[in-house]
């Protein structure tokens, strides 16, 4: 094996870790906006899965990968504004809603996807997201090809999350989202619209959650395929709490998630003779060592969960 | 007058009511699917069969498909009592609920593909050989392959998929043993993203031809194949090549058509029994779809190879049945 082997198998690992990762890295950046508010959302799974399937349609309609990604996320934040209707104005239960977007979204997804494509579906060219290598940085050895010659929408998970950082740590409304997740009541007393902040937060956040799932159809695949999210938003929810609600901490989590996958698909298809069910635990259990012994105590936002209530004492 | 009206009414819905039975002539089929029949496999071709029956012969039919496990009682429970005649689950799993259903509606019959379990008197199984579809898929890779490395992605590792697995290593070892395969499985028939990850990691290890079993992730596979270079797919139950023919050179096309026309037929005639229905290339329930673009890929001597392999596989010269697990 000589070393230029070597680099090369490394180098393909860490850009199929990074490019696995990131539609989860987007939906939860869109989780950690929604939490760090006090809102659960379960239902991540079946708008990412809306977000795939309209990136998709969209951008075979308009023949344009971009214009269908936007229209992905602005259909799901319309989805995010239905929760966030249900979950803040009619203070209903935050996890059965959560649970009914789920089966609206896989129900909705199929059925379009049949009346539009057909049962048989004979899948037409579809735009897709290509590679944008940047010039003089994707030539540095191993990183320079990881992180500097991906698809676009990689890149812009990337950003997001320090920006993301910078927006809820450093910003005023950034303080606002923090406060009103921690304690909605001293949020409201001092002067914050605790309703107007996790719309907002929920409308956002839902729509990087489009975007996650259009990557899925229009970046990694170039088409739609039903149920294809197939449990990515459930790992999101996952790596919110092991990033501890902090974007750098879910880039971690989705990054370590994404490297245990990598690894046991390499694993099988080199032909090993361990049970194919161990290797498929790999991700799970490396993120669950991860946390045990590395990540330590999580902090959930003090009013995670719950719908503020204006009369409540 | 109110009176009137009951008396009207209540005349008008006892009629309704006997009119129903009237209408009951027809057979009455059902299918219990797991998953959707969009997969362009195992799920669809099921339901291509129910759809098949219909036209042939006339029949009724509805389906119930993506059944998750806790429901299959209650949907065998009522599709009896619905007064449908025949009433299908599709796969081994669906083995206990209906025999347990089967007990107390003994009017309706009962057929579960893909498995061997049967229970008098009015359950019976079909199963397609998959050891045959597997080794005939191992036949054709062995031929195609030029890295010398064959590698299958499959779904789960269920029964049908673990003798599928065997006849195949029968098929590559009958050609040349010096091949080296590699199993693996994704764990889920509907994610494609994970299928295409596995199909990159076996391309970066040099395998030119790979098996795609896993139905709908079948499409991950292929367009890993479409976006390397001189990569060839074979595919399973369904005929994969149709929609790709540039990466797909063809597939073991199972047809579960053949099972179930045949069961229903047998039920039209009175002559239904809880027995192991075994369909195989013989019946031409199990056949290799046309090559496509890559007719001049196998050599004349080897499509002549085989040909002979098919009709001994037909008469029984050649027997696959120490690869049917279960």
């Amino acid at each position: 094996m000589t070393l230029e082997v070597i680099i090369d198998i490394i180098t393909n690992f860490m850009t199929a870790d990074l490019r696995t990762a990131t539609p989860i890295i987007l939906a939860a950046l869109g989780l950690v906006y929604m939490e760090r508010s006090g809102v659960v959302n379960i239902g991540i799974e079946g708008t990412m899965l809306i977000g795939a399937f309209i990136a998709s349609f969209a951008s075979w309609k308009l023949n344009n990968v971009w214009l269908g990604l936007l229209i992905a996320g602005l259909v799901c934040s319309f989805i995010g504004l239905i929760f966030a209707f249900l979950v803040v104005t009619v203070k209903a239960d935050q996890i059965v809603t959560g649970i009914a977007i789920n089966v609206l979204g896989l129900g909705i997804t199929t059925t379009l996807n049949r009346s539009l494509f057909g049962v048989d579906n004979s899948l037409p060219e579809i735009p897709s997201l290509k590679k944008i290598t940047i010039p003089i940085l994707s030539k540095i050895p191993i990183f320079g090809e990881v992180l500097f010659n991906q698809m676009g929408l990689v890149y812009i998970a990337m950003i997001l999350v320090p920006v993301s950082y910078y927006f809820l740590q450093k910003t005023n409304l950034g303080l606002k989202i923090r406060t009103v997740g921690e304690h909605p009541r001293a949020a409201d007393t001092s002067g914050v619209n605790v309703f107007k902040i996790r719309y907002i937060t929920i409308i956002l956040g839902s729509f990087l959650a489009g975007l996650g799932g259009g990557f899925l159809s229009t970046g990694i695949l170039s088409f739609f395929s039903e149920d294809m999210v197939a449990g990515r938003g459930f790992i999101a929810l996952a790596a919110v709490i092991f990033g501890k609600y902090s974007p750098w901490g879910v880039l971690g989590a989705a990054l370590l998630f994404g490297f245990g996958d990598a690894l046991q698909i390499r694993i099988q298809a080199a032909g090993s003779n361990i049970p194919y069910q161990f290797l498929m635990m790999l991700p799970y259990v490396l993120t669950i060592a991860a946390l045990s012994g590395f990540v330590g105590k999580s902090s959930t936002p003090a009013a995670s969960g719950e719908p503020y209530n204006k009369e409540n004492r | 007058m109110r009176k009137l009206v009951l008396i009207v009414a209540v005349i008008l819905l006892s009629i309704s009511f006997f009119s129903i039975d009237t209408f009951a002539t027809d057979l009455k089929v059902a299918m219990i699917l797991p998953g959707p029949i969009s997969d362009h496999g195992w799920n669809m071709m099921a339901y291509e069969a129910l759809k098949n029956v219909e036209s042939e012969l006339g029949v009724e039919i509805a389906y119930n498909e993506n059944t998750s496990s806790s429901e299959y009682e209650s949907i065998f429970r009522g599709y009896s009592a619905a007064g449908y005649d025949l009433v299908i689950g599709h796969g081994f799993e669906f083995s206990n609920a209906a025999k347990k259903v089967a007990l107390q509606y003994q009017d309706t019959k009962f057929l579960i593909t893909s498995s061997n379990i049967t229970q008098k008197p009015n359950v019976a199984s079909f199963r397609l050989n998959d050891a045959q579809s597997g080794f005939f898929q191992g036949v054709i890779a062995a031929f195609l392959t030029e890295s010398n490395k064959i590698g299958t992605i499959g779904g789960q590792e269920i029964p049908p998929i673990i003798n599928q697995q065997k006849g195949f290593r029968a098929g590559v070892e009958y050609i040349d043993s010096d091949i080296k395969t590699t199993s693996t499985y994704t764990g889920s028939f509907t994610d494609v993203a994970k299928a295409k990850e596995m199909a990159q990691a076996m391309i970066e290890n040099n395998i030119d031809v790979i098996i795609a079993d896993a139905d709908e992730a079948n499409l991950g596979i292929i367009e890993a194949a479409k976006e390397a270079k001189d990569i060839m797919i074979i595919g399973s139950s369904g005929d994969l090549g149709k929609k790709s023919p540039n990466v797909v050179v063809t597939s073991l096309v199972e047809k579960f058509s053949k099972g179930v026309l045949k069961v229903v037929k047998e039920i039209q005639q009175g002559d239904f029994t809880n027995k192991v229905y075994e369909i195989g290339m013989k019946e031409d329930a199990i056949t290799i779809a046309p090559y496509r673009a890559f007719k001049d890929k196998l050599s004349k001597e080897e499509k002549e190879s085989i040909g002979e392999l098919v009709e001994k596989v037909k008469s029984g010269k050649i027997n696959l049945e120490k690869h049917l697990e279960y």
